[in-house]
């Protein structure tokens, strides 16, 4: 069964290219603009079994949707990978502690970002 | 008229610095709608940038479209021309019990009518010397006839006393005749059968050749043979090259992803560019900051904030490294040249 994915990030090309990308490796794909639509959806009832946000966007940023998903019933352990130009240590840091998974900067290309999904996602 | 240039018309420096001010004002005034046209010049570049970008990969969604469709007939094939030499390969194998089965079958044939046409020269050359014996009957016959008539002769020129002998000789020239024609009689039916055989003889040889010229049956197997051979052998290359194929559909999505990945950069420099068109109002702000000031007799001369202190506001702002070190190069510093950690980390 394919896996699906919640691509969250502010840019229209990001969306399209990550999108285009996950879906080529046959993933099933859903997406939000920023933080607040991503955590609408959630709570809106889809079940993604990984989340890719970006960091810096408006109405809820990356880390304050991550800390928002980590106290969503069934969301405890889903997986979640910040996609950033973010680089600043303190910044990496927060997400840790606020559970995300993993770190990426962008750009990053499609087989090594397929290659962490595969990694963090069971069964991918 | 008067000089302009004579100290009578030269502003006094009050005046002239009312002047200045006032150029200086214009100036700063100008400055605003300048860096609006940067900023919208920017602007207008990130979006048309961001059009192509999602153009391009638009065009790329189709690629891998087309490609997948491919990929999909490519599967298709592949999936019925296995199933067809699987087909085949198990043919080839019911085809080659038949042929065994055939093959023995005729090799049974063959032997048992050489050995009928074997058994019936033996019995041929049999009947030949049967011929033989009837010959030498029949001349023994002849020679009893010949003594029985010097018998009756002899018997006769004896009288009386050869009556009885006479008699004798009668029966012997009898028994010659008798023997002479059962002899005939035989040699009659030992012909016929002579005959009957000739013909079985020839008969049998004729199915023999019937069943060599069978070689033809032989050949056509092994023609079905090379037949499947080849067939075998395409097969195998059609499968291999669509193979190939398949590869090539793979390595084109992971080329795809590739060119994915690349087309973020525009993410990035469009980030790149906001910040420009940030320090460009900071700016803006900045010299409109100035020219409030100009005609303010109570202002001291200090700007809060200042420019100093915008621009290193500025730096602390920036996301990315390579935003940083720009920053820090251009001031004459030496940026780090990385990142603040791995671009893939997982925690």
């Amino acid at each position: 069964m394919p896996k699906t994915i919640l691509i969250v990030d502010d840019s229209a090309t990001m969306i399209m290219s990550v999108k285009s990308t996950l879906q080529m490796n046959g993933f099933l794909v859903e997406t939000a603009g920023d933080g607040l639509q991503a955590l609408n959806k959630l709570k809106g009832g889809i079940k993604p079994d990984l989340i890719i946000t970006d960091v810096n966007m408006p109405n809820m940023d990356g880390l304050e949707l991550i800390r928002n998903v980590r106290s969503l019933p069934g969301f405890r352990f889903t997986p979640i990978l910040t996609l950033t130009t973010e680089s600043q240590a303190a910044k990496r840091e927060e997400g840790k502690k606020l559970g995300a998974t993993g770190w990426l900067v962008k750009p990053i290309s499609g087989p090594d970002l397929v290659k962490v999904i595969k990694q963090v996602v069971p069964g991918a | 008229m008067e000089n302009p240039t004579s100290p009578e018309s030269r502003p006094q420096p009050a005046e002239r610095l009312v002047f200045l001010l006032g150029t200086i004002e214009r100036e700063l005034g100008a400055l605003s709608p300048y860096f609006a046209i940067l900023r919208k010049q920017l602007s207008g570049a990130v979006q048309e940038t961001d059009a192509g970008v999602l153009a391009v990969i638009e065009r790329i969604n189709e690629v891998h479209g087309l490609s997948s469709r491919q990929q999909d007939r490519i599967q298709d094939s592949m999936a019925h021309c296995t199933a067809l030499v699987e087909a085949t390969r198990k043919q080839a194998g019911y085809n080659q019990q038949v042929v065994a089965i055939v093959r023995a079958e005729l090799q049974g044939q063959l032997s048992q009518l050489n050995n009928h046409i074997e058994r019936t020269e033996e019995l041929a050359n049999e009947v030949g010397e049967l011929r033989k014996i009837v010959e030498l009957i029949t001349d023994i016959a002849a020679q009893t006839h010949l003594l029985a008539i010097n018998a009756a002769i002899q018997a006769t020129h004896a009288g009386q006393a050869g009556a009885t002998f006479k008699v004798v000789a009668a029966e012997v020239k009898a028994l010659s005749l008798r023997t002479a024609s059962a002899a005939k009689e035989i040699a009659s039916k030992i012909s016929g059968l002579a005959k009957k055989m000739t013909r079985e003889l020839a008969a049998a040889k004729e199915a023999l050749v019937v069943k060599s010229a069978d070689g033809q049956l032989e050949k056509t197997i092994q023609d079905i043979g090379v037949i499947e051979d080849h067939f075998h052998v395409t097969s195998g290359q059609l499968l291999t090259f669509m193979g190939a194929i398949r590869d090539s559909n793979n390595d084109s999505v992971t080329q795809l992803t590739q060119a994915l990945g690349y087309i973020q950069f525009q993410d990035v420099v469009r980030q790149r560019v906001e910040q420009v068109e940030l320090a460009l109002q900071e700016v803006t702000e900045h010299a409109e900051l100035m020219i409030g000031h100009l005609g303010d007799e109570a202002w001291d001369g200090t700007l809060r904030p200042s420019l100093k202190q915008r621009m290193d506001q500025h730096l602390s702002g920036y996301v990315m490294a390579s935003q940083r070190d720009a920053h820090t190069a251009a001031l004459g510093g030496h940026g780090s040249g990385r990142g603040d950690g791995p671009a893939i980390e997982l925690f």
